[in-house]
């Protein structure tokens, strides 16, 4: 099945003209993601990239049955971006946009929820169902990805295609590949991935990227022992240097921070742990131990493959 | 997040309706004489620096006459925290304070949603009060889209014990602290303590400010007040540290660049990538190299002008014995563009890759030509997609190593 996106997924780009927009929708064309529109206001009526411009997110909803949306719009027009996709009856938006102010973020993310819409980012670079759809930067090109049963939630984007590259060389496929976002704040956390993953039955198993600050992986691990999520997972931890370092300096992405005694690599690894996550130190053994947890599991399948 | 100094703190504090202490910022011990004249005795003296537990550091001081005040303020000003030199003092009328509040207002990553704690044991740090007295910490999660009111806070105050008297002089500094939050796009303010006086009075005696950094773009009021970037650096900013954050605010638009200088570090880090970096940071610090850097560029548009301010600082840093470039696999971007910059900037700044190890990973996008460029530079160890970014960091110490054991077995 895979999560969030698929083959029935109909993409409008908020914001098309920009160069990385233009960029990321030729190559999510190429894939043979199902985008439908584009939206410039004042733009209507133009073609780019072959797609139809509208003036509106709601007439790009109209005339092209859009249901999901992909942001590149700058920071300061965020807020607006998103209300208007929510209010356009657009049900899932993926925000790339970096150094989105928080206050809007979080003002846009209270009257998404309110209507049901889920949002991924800012501050990401897309997700990849691979073999169905990609939105945003992920899967540029898309030969780092195949499909399968591993599904990935990762802090940082460009990681990602580490990940589905070293999975992919061992003949490891993916379900969804997921940037959440490297913000503190974000749309969709590790532990809300974790519930759509475990209903999802072509994932078998998950991996998560995950960075110092912020307590995502500890509610995630919460999630697993509360038995939210039953199936294998696989951690990487990134940034213990950090440990030696005065606290309240981001590294990185603006989440990346260990302030106030919280966020160090070494307690999330910890609770991980003893969640029963298989927490790795080396990006190079995650294939290895997905093999062998999927073995063990039975389900490696060569179907599942 | 950009911190502002507790004077601008205060000041936007009172312009708000709320009372604090009357209070100077001097930089010399001369300025003391003028202090007198309008602040009468006895003062409280703090530090001015972008860091938080001050009076945990010994940097908030009682003065009860002008030897003392002297005599504290010549002790201070020079000193450093954390790597902040202390070029400022703020002096106060000390109040008489009977009772002591915390009050904080943050983001709650989990829900999305500002907070604001309360407790009625105000004057300890965060961190203790939090650990060691959870139970006396009240919390209300606010309604962003709805707003903070006075019912509200009246109901927190009631929560978290106090008096209807109390409440009445409380609730309606809370909403003006929420309105503050809300108006300057604060990401923490924190007013600990809030001090109540003999007479009932309250008072932000001690006050934190930190804003959003990606908000200051609509806030020219706080363009001169607060310090941007400053929390990326270890203490105050290196020539090189100062160069690379003016070129990433001439295009603020643009992927965000960061640079963080380490004092005893030999291996040059240019990277990009934010998960990317903290992974080779990690790889080259797990395998015993010393980084002499920490950096990241996320894409965006003038990206290659922040790249060049990245690899003019990086390369320029004296002492470095090592250089490791490259990036996570890039799909935001062709990588062959930035394989020509690197090339070029070696040669300009002299670094010869077989006499100075280099070590250039850049894969994904464009990653063929790169290889080609790389590959024609004789000493350049170069990897694709082929070696995981960890497994390429490593390469650099190894090379390192490798070479340092070789030199010691020609020497003896």
């Amino acid at each position: 099945m895979s999560i969030l996106i698929d083959e029935n997924t109909r993409v409008v780009v908020q914001g098309i003209t920009g160069h990385q927009a233009q960029f990321d929708t030729h190559y999510s064309l190429k894939y043979g993601t199902k985008v439908v529109a584009g939206v410039v206001p004042g733009r209507e009526g133009q073609v780019i990239l072959g797609l139809p411009i509208y003036n509106s997110v709601a007439r790009a909803v109209s005339e092209c049955g859009a249901n999901a949306s992909v942001l590149y719009i700058p920071a300061a027009g965020v807020k607006d971006a998103i209300i208007e996709a929510v209010y356009a009856g657009i049900l899932f938006a993926v925000i790339i946009t970096d150094k989105v102010p928080s206050r809007d973020f979080s003002e846009a993310f209270h009257i998404a929820r309110s209507r049901g819409v889920r949002l991924i980012g800012p501050n990401c670079n897309g997700l990849i169902s691979p073999g169905k759809s990609k939105m945003g930067i992920l899967g540029n090109p898309g030969h780092y990805f195949m499909e399968g049963p591993v599904g990935v939630l990762s802090r940082s984007g460009g990681i990602n295609h580490e990940i589905g590259s070293l999975l992919t060389r061992a003949g490891i496929g993916q379900s969804t590949v997921i940037s959440v976002g490297g913000d503190p704040m974000i749309g969709t956390t590790f532990s809300e991935g974790l519930e759509l993953f475990e209903k999802d039955d072509q994932t078998l198993a998950v991996v998560l990227f995950c960075e110092p600050g912020g307590c995502m992986e500890e509610d995630a691990a919460d999630f697993i022992c509360q038995g939210g999520f039953t199936k294998p997972v696989v951690a990487y931890v990134a940034g213990q240097f950090m440990e030696n370092l005065p606290e309240g300096i981001p590294f990185g992405h603006a989440g990346a921070i260990i302030e106030r005694g919280f966020g160090r690599p070494s307690s999330k690894k910890a609770v991980l742990a003893e969640a029963g996550v298989t927490v790795v130190d080396h990006l190079d053994q995650i294939p290895v131990v997905i093999a062998q947890l999927l073995s063990k599991d039975g389900s490696m399948t060569k179907k599942a493959l | 997040m950009a911190r502002i100094l507790e004077h601008h703190t205060k000041a936007l504090l009172e312009a708000e309706g709320i009372p604090v202490p009357k209070g100077v910022a001097i930089d010399s011990c001369e300025a003391l004489e003028a202090v007198e004249e309008c602040l009468p005795f006895p003062w409280v003296l703090k530090a001015l620096v972008p860091k938080g537990k001050k009076g945990k550091a010994g940097l908030i001081k009682k003065a009860p006459n002008q030897i003392a005040a002297l005599q504290i303020t010549s002790d201070i000003l020079g000193l450093r925290m954390d790597g902040f030199e202390i070029k400022n003092v703020l002096i106060e009328e000390q109040i008489d304070i009977h009772k002591e509040i915390f009050v904080s207002i943050t983001y709650d990553n989990r829900l999305r949603s500002p907070v604001m704690l309360l407790s009625p044991l105000g004057g300890i740090d965060v961190e203790e009060l939090t650990q060691k007295h959870p139970d006396s910490v009240f919390r209300h999660n606010i309604n962003i889209v709805e707003g903070f009111y006075t019912f509200q806070a009246r109901s927190l105050c009631y929560e978290a014990g106090f008096t209807t008297e109390e409440t009445k002089k409380i609730s309606p500094v809370l909403v003006s602290l929420y309105r503050l939050f809300h108006r300057t796009d604060a990401r923490i303010l924190e007013i600990n303590p809030l001090a109540m006086d003999g007479a009932g009075q309250v008072w932000a005696v001690g006050a934190l400010l930190n804003v959003d950094d990606e908000a200051l773009f609509r806030h020219p009021e706080l363009k001169d007040i607060a310090a941007y970037g400053m929390e990326r650096s270890l203490g105050n900013f290196t020539e090189r540290e100062r160069k690379v954050l003016e070129a990433d605010m001439k295009k603020p638009g643009g992927g965000a660049t960061r640079y963080t200088e380490f004092p005893d570090g030999d291996i040059a880090i240019n990277v990009i990538g934010g998960g990317a970096s903290l992974v080779v940071l990690d790889a080259i610090v797990n395998a015993g190299g010393k980084p002499a850097n920490y950096s990241d560029l996320g894409p965006g548009k003038g990206i290659e002008d922040k790249w060049q301010a990245l690899l003019d600082a990086t390369l320029t840093r004296p002492g470095i014995r090592a250089v490791f470039s490259g990036g996570n696999i890039i799909g935001a971007l062709d990588v062959s563009e930035f394989a020509k910059l690197i090339v070029h900037s070696l040669k300009e700044f002299g670094i010869d890759p077989q006499k100075i190890p280099v070590v250039a990973r850049w894969a994904g996008l464009g990653e063929n030509e790169a290889r080609r460029l790389f590959e024609a530079v004789p000493g350049i160890h170069y990897y694709g997609s082929e070696v995981s970014i960890q497994a390429a960091a490593e390469k650099v110490v190894e090379i390192l190593k490798s070479r340092d054991s070789r030199k010691e077995g020609e020497e003896s």
